[in-house]
């Protein structure tokens, strides 16, 4: 689960580095993914946890680098979110939202893993040293600034919307949010048996809950922060568009025979290709209308006239709601 | 309106009275009627005068009305060449489709823009 989530979000920052690069989108998401990819790739399941301790020093450093990214790439996907949705206009305002409070959290985190006694580098750091008062502290510290930060992003992600691509990505979000947030609390109650002496059913139970609630959180916020790529891609190819120019082309020939026999085959190839195909289905269901009334096609057959018809639904599903909304606009 | 009406191979017209205009389109499919009513609002946004009202080619409609003073009238023909005017009328209608129907790139929200829409 922690490498789909790591494959997956690699994939979404080069999405998204390619929509700050091209369209100007939230560079906030941009550097959460980014963090982010940087903070899976530090557990361990790429390369191992004791190679890369070992490149930084060793001692379990690894363990607090990963915990601060993964901090850092929350508090960015909590930006974005609230930059884009909060309905607050004191909002932007906030001291939680400044760099300067990202800073002192990570500092939080940091200070109570530096008073530990140090012990060799392991893979379970904090099952192992959670008995210490400081890496419980620190590790305590860290789920809860995580869950507090989860929560805050659920409030806001979760409601209504104007647009469907920007509620399907917030909902996605929000209820990895959910998930991660549940996963800290699942922590927070193991770590605190484990260090309060108790082990058993219940310990068993929580440290195995922790990685699918946590990272099947990470995973599907990963996934919310790659919807809106994924929808501008598809709007891109356009493959609807290009289907119903085919089939309009196939079931009105005529259409063809107002211009020249070899340009007209151009026009297909090209109007099936070419680019902008939504305006091109608009110009052949037009030029489709014209021929009808120029007489040099009487009535359409019963399946041209449904390929007509389904086309221009097509073309509705995105003409109606507009007009819904500058009608809306011109109101207001 | 009954393609009666409308002489053969033009598809709408905008006639212009003293008191009101009128957009008269041929039946058709939808977005074709919406298409030529587009067209006759391209004439009305570019502001051409038109052509006097005797050279309305009506069977019907205004055959009662068509010698007041003031009525000028344009058409949108389907099967002939189009001349400058229907042209530059013909061409702002595809601009305005094109802003209903395909331009939702333009109208792009601010959370859209920040969610990389």
């Amino acid at each position: 689960m922690i490498q789909a989530a790591f494959w997956l979000l690699t994939l979404v920052f080069a999405a998204r580095l390619y929509l700050v690069a091209r369209h100007n989108a939230s560079s906030a998401f941009l550097g959460a993914t980014g963090v982010g990819v940087v903070g899976l790739f530090c557990t361990g399941q790429i390369v191992p946890e004791s190679t890369l301790d070992a490149l930084i020093g060793g001692t379990n450093w690894l363990h607090l680098v990963r915990n601060l990214l993964v901090t850092a790439a929350v508090w960015l996907v909590r930006e974005g979110v609230f930059t884009a949705l909060s309905a607050e206009p004191e909002a932007r305002q906030r001291v939680t939202r400044r760099p300067l409070f990202l800073g002192a959290l990570l500092l939080a985190i940091t200070i109570p893993f530096t008073l530990q006694s140090f012990v060799p580098t392991t893979d379970a750091f904090v099952p192992e040293t959670v008995q210490q008062p400081a890496v419980y502290s620190y590790a305590t510290i860290y789920m809860a600034i995580l869950g507090d930060l989860g929560l805050s992003v659920l409030q806001v992600s979760i409601g209504p919307r104007d647009s469907r691509t920007v509620r399907a990505s917030a909902t996605v979000v929000g209820t990895g949010m959910g998930l991660m947030v549940l996963g800290c609390v699942d922590e927070i109650i193991y770590m605190s048996l484990r260090f309060l002496g108790h082990q058993g059913a219940a310990t068993d139970v929580t440290h195995g809950l922790f990685t699918p609630l946590f990272y099947s959180g990470i995973l599907l916020t990963s996934l919310g922060l790659g919807i809106p790529p994924m929808v501008r891609l598809w709007r891109r190819l356009a493959l609807v568009d290009r289907f119903w120019i085919l089939v309009l082309h196939c079931k009105f020939p005529a259409v063809r025979s107002t211009a020249k026999v070899s340009e007209a085959r151009l026009s297909v190839a090209a109007d099936a290709l070419g680019p902008r195909p939504a305006d091109r289905l608009y110009t052949l269901v037009i030029a489709i209308g014209d021929l009808r009334a120029a007489g040099r096609q009487a009535a359409y057959s019963p399946p041209a006239d449904r390929a007509l018809v389904l086309a221009q639904r097509r073309l509705a599903n995105t003409f109606e709601p507009l007009g819904l909304e500058l009608r809306k606009r011109a109101e207001i | 309106m009954a393609d009666l009406v409308l002489a053969d191979g033009v598809t709408g017209r905008w006639v212009d009275m003293p008191d009101r205009g009128l957009i008269q389109y041929r039946r058709g499919h939808a977005f074709w009627c919406r298409h030529v009513i587009l067209h006759e609002f391209g004439h009305i946004l570019l502001g051409h005068k038109g052509e006097p009202a005797d050279g309305l080619q009506s069977a019907g409609f205004f055959s009662g009305v068509g010698k007041r003073r003031g009525i000028s009238w344009m058409c949108r023909p389907a099967s002939i060449p189009l001349e400058e005017a229907e042209q530059a009328a013909e061409n702002l209608a595809y601009a305005l489709a094109q802003r209903l129907v395909t331009g939702q790139d333009a109208c792009v929200s601010e959370a859209e823009r920040i969610f990389g829409l």
